[in-house]
């Protein structure tokens, strides 16, 4: 359980940078101030290929959203979404998708009502990814939804942000709630080992995003399928991201040259 | 030239778009996130021929509309600036058999081409940046009224909550009062009391050192004596704690007020209402015991007075006796009313004229000195009262007034005595609010008796134990202190209250509530049945009481009456005794309290062996609930000890001979 201290801070306070700004100046956004662009400079001295992997982690929720609308899901759920800009989910799917996004920040969430407001069949709702139940029990979904309960769930570029006990909490108050054939998408990186021993970069990056209130819970994918559960890892299991796109990307043989090995993953889980 | 550089490069064009898209997958990671690695074979293409239609037809707007689409879609500012270059290379490699001229030509449209994507990729940009950042602001512009809503929220609720609140800096002065602390303290405006040092608000110096407590500990809660503007005190519930901002560190004081003066009043009279309820649980049983004594004394000395002759020493000392053993039974019977009043008959009564007729019999035995005010209300409600004992209630706080005032006249030395007694009667409706104040008070109508005098007044402390018995201020220690006690004691049983208000110097006001009821109630105790004063004394009555003297004297009175007399020591031989000779007695005369087996019980299956013999009950110590109850079980009357022989014998003889023939 986060202490106040360290409860994320909203995207309106601009005293303070916000980790949601600093992922949006780093993948090119505008919706940022001078403080998150300083900080951001900061983190790009120890790790300066985060620009990289933030694109491929905003990339890898496209590419899941294709394929899992080629497979005919037209009702999704999205945690952690952050700002719905350009080339997120709703722009993606078919016309008719029905999609909820949701985010932990008052202000990104007023900010992303704002920007769907034109598209009837797209929600933002105020929720934590660590309590799901926020939005499974909310009106607005039991609108737009209806008894549809199989559906495909985003969990991209958040499970390092919460605990062990969040993630099997939420995991199984999902798995209670939605149908079987239901499909969940996340990504994850495995800088375990790096935390384990104690490698110092690791450990100012881990500071930093404590002090900007966000601390990070590395774990290994052993351990995050064992948390998943009852959600099953599909057959493809973990890959890396540019595999899932197809591409020959440079940052990943990079962050693995760097830091041991390591690669950012994407996966596939179902009900 | 342009048409021959187009036709020169469009049949290159799927080299152009593969070359293209190399170039847009090694710049990936410089465009931004919205560019979708999948979408890059489509943009290559799409570029490759607006590349080529700019070489066909060179309008600078077609490549700057082209720039915009290229923002939008995500495409990097590297990306637009290493453009150039590429579509450069294309061109030398593709036009290196071509006349010089032609690659010059090619070139330069590759400049301007890409100055036309820059120009409308930069605007496009822009635009975008401003749009974003008004977005920005609007949501956060929202997110600031949405805050700034709540915190208007929060500020009403701490301002209006009853509690009083205060807020101070971390070297005691305040920065806030709410509303509730204004009133509390007195104080009309905030502007008062902000920048005051805190410990200004308290009396006594223990204020100090609760706050220097607070950085050791979580917090402080207790109760403190506060000062008012007025400079009068009162006492307050408070909890205190220091307030802490987001990592920790002390910015501040917090404090918070309840005012329990009227709590720890109310908590006073239910300390006093404790301790007057033990008491008359003591007083009930001396009362008891008592007047068995009494009744020992007295049964003998009725018996002596039968035989003593008139007119002789031995007649004249008896008497002497009597009359004191009838001044202790007097005593005992103010102690019952204060442990439980006796049995009383109310009936609809007009306080007005209890006054009226307690006011005559005062005003002839209280010195001429102390003036009386009466000042009646025109129609007073009626209540239901014993009058007897509201007499005897106004009676006490009559002379309770009159002793303070010749008291405040000996202290001060006053000549002549300048005293004022004021009796008022008032019909009053108690709100909520007022029947709050005290213990067993309920709202509604109530016609309020007040005795006020103008004598010597009193301490808080000495009003707070007023009703106990023998406590009293008189210096000459007349009577025995039961007066107010016994004026509790009758209010208490009618269902009212009594409010005291004193202050040293001026006087005291008693104000005694008497419920008003809606509907006459029926009068209580006593035997409605017609006494039959006419019989002949003749009969068996059976006497039960473990007092060996008691039972010897009502034994005696009733056989000198002419009665055959049973007696038996208590109810296991009283049961006994009658199931043997069950057909022979007419009355049991039976005592309450025994050992082993009480008056009731025994009563009980006395009726359960014959249900229709009769049972006089004779007890020291009754109340209207025991009557009751006594006559639900069957009891056909009820005596008091100390008995007064002739009256006992004559209700003897009302139950042995009248309506209450049993079948035998």
């Amino acid at each position: 359980m986060q202490n106040a201290s360290e409860q994320p801070r909203s995207i309106a306070d601009a005293s303070q940078p916000n980790a949601g700004r600093i992922y949006d100046y780093l993948l090119g956004g505008n919706h940022n101030f001078q403080v998150d662009r300083a900080a951001a400079s900061v983190l790009l001295e120890i790790a300066p290929l985060m620009p990289g992997t933030f694109k491929l982690i905003r990339w890898f929720l496209g590419e899941a959203v294709r394929r899992l609308a080629a497979e005919g899901f037209d009702h999704m759920l999205d945690f952690a979404s952050g700002l719905p800009t350009i080339d997120h989910i709703h722009e993606i799917t078919p016309k008719g998708t029905k999609i909820i996004y949701s985010d932990i920040d008052p202000v990104t969430v007023t900010y992303g009502e704002e920007i769907v407001k034109e598209f009837p069949e797209v929600r933002y709702l105020l929720c934590d990814a660590a309590q799901p139940e926020i939005v499974l029990q909310s009106e607005a979904l039991q609108r737009l939804f209806g008894p549809v309960r199989r559906v495909a769930i985003g969990y991209n570029g958040i499970m390092w942000f919460l605990t062990d006990e969040q993630v099997g909490n939420a995991m199984k108050v999902l798995a209670d709630w939605a149908d079987p054939g239901s499909t969940l998408f996340l990504t994850t990186d495995e800088t375990t080992q790096l935390f384990d021993e104690g490698d110092p970069q690791m450990a100012i990056f881990a500071e930093r995003y404590r002090k900007i209130g966000q601390p990070i819970y590395p774990r290994s994918r052993e351990r995050l399928i064992e948390l998943m559960a009852p959600w099953r890892l599909t057959e493809r299991g973990f890959r890396l991201v540019e595999e899932w796109l197809d591409v020959e990307v440079s940052v990943n043989k990079d962050l693995a040259r760097e830091w041991k090995g390591l690669g950012l993953y994407g996966a596939f889980f179902v009900r | 030239m342009s048409q021959e550089i187009g036709r020169c490069l469009s049949p290159r064009h799927a080299e152009l778009s593969a070359r293209l898209l190399e170039f847009l997958k090694k710049h990936m990671f410089t465009n931004r996130f919205t560019l979708h690695p999948r979408k890059l074979d489509l943009l290559s293409a799409e570029e490759a021929e607006s590349c080529l239609a700019f070489f066909r037809n060179p309008e600078e707007a077609r490549a700057e509309r082209r720039g915009r689409v290229l923002a939008r879609m995500g495409v990097g500012d590297r990306s637009i600036a290493n453009l150039g270059a590429e579509l450069r290379l294309f061109c030398r490699e593709a036009l290196a058999a071509a006349e010089p001229g032609l690659l010059a030509a090619a070139i330069e449209g590759v400049d301007r081409y890409t100055a036309g994507l820059l120009v409308g990729y930069m605007a496009a940009r822009e635009e975008e940046t401003l749009t974003e950042q008004e977005e920005l602001r609007r949501a956060l512009s929202r997110a600031l009224q949405t805050q700034r809503e709540e915190l208007l929220v929060k500020n009403h609720a701490v301002d209006t909550s009853i509690n009083g609140i205060m807020l101070a800096d971390l070297g005691g002065r305040v920065t806030y009062v709410n509303s509730s602390f204004l009133g509390l303290w007195g104080y009309e405006s905030a502007a008062e009391v902000v920048g005051v040092q805190m410990t200004d608000f308290w009396s006594g110096g223990e204020v100090q050192s609760v706050l220097a407590s607070l950085s050791r500990t979580d917090g402080w809660h207790g109760e403190l004596a506060a000062r008012r503007k007025n400079g009068s005190t009162f006492t307050v519930s408070l909890a205190t704690s220091l307030v802490k901002n987001g990592v920790g560190s002390p910015i501040g004081i917090m404090a918070s007020f309840i005012d329990i003066t009227e709590s720890k009043r109310l908590e006073a009279q239910i300390q006093q209402i404790q301790k007057i309820d033990a008491l008359g649980q003591i007083a009930g049983g001396i009362v008891h015991d008592f007047n068995n004594l009494l009744m020992a004394v007295s049964g003998y000395l009725q018996l002596l007075l039968m035989d003593a002759e008139p007119g002789t020493q031995l007649q004249h000392d008896l008497l002497q006796i009597r009359a004191a053993v009838d001044r202790g039974a007097g005593f005992t019977k103010q102690l019952r009313y204060f442990t439980r009043p006796a049995t009383g008959k109310r009936q609809p009564t007009n306080v007005n004229e209890v006054v009226a007729e307690t006011y005559e019999l005062l005003k002839h035995t209280f010195p001429l000195e102390i003036s009386f005010g009466l000042e009646l209300a025109a129609t007073p409600w009626t209540v239901e009262a014993d009058p007897t004992q509201m007499s005897q209630v106004l009676v006490n706080l009559c002379v309770n007034a009159r002793d303070a005032i010749m008291e405040r006249k000996a202290l001060m030395r006053e000549e002549p005595v300048k005293g004022r007694l004021s009796i008022v009667t008032e019909n009053v409706l108690l709100g909520e609010g007022m029947a709050r104040r005290f213990v067993n008070g309920m709202p509604g109508r109530y016609v309020r008796l007040c005795v006020s005098d103008t004598g010597i007044g009193m301490p808080e402390e000495l009003v707070n134990r007023l009703f106990i018995p023998f406590v009293t201020t008189k210096a000459s220690k007349t009577g025995a202190g039961l007066g107010l006690a016994v004026v509790y004691g009758i209010v208490q049983r009618h269902r009212g209250f009594i409010d005291v208000t004193s202050t040293i110097g001026e006087g005291t006001t008693f104000s005694v509530y008497l419920p008003v009821v809606e509907t006459p109630g029926e009068s209580t105790g006593g035997d409605s049945r017609r006494p039959n004063t006419g019989a002949a004394a003749q009969g068996t009555v059976l006497v039960v009481d473990d007092d060996e003297q008691v039972r010897e004297v009502i034994v005696r009175a009733l056989g000198q009456s002419g009665y055959t007399v049973l007696a038996a020591p208590n109810g296991m031989d009283a049961l006994a005794l009658f199931e043997e000779r069950r057909r022979e007695v007419d009355l049991v005369v039976l005592d309450m309290v025994m050992p082993t087996m009480g008056g009731a019980e025994t009563l009980q299956r006395l009726k359960q062996l014959s249900p229709h013999v009769a049972v006089l009950v004779v007890t020291g110590y009754t109340t209207e609930d025991l009557a009751r109850e006594l006559a639900a079980s069957g009891a056909d009357g009820l005596v008091e000890k100390p008995l007064d022989l002739g009256i006992f014998v004559t209700k003897v003889k009302e139950l042995v001979g009248g309506p209450f023939v049993r079948p035998r």
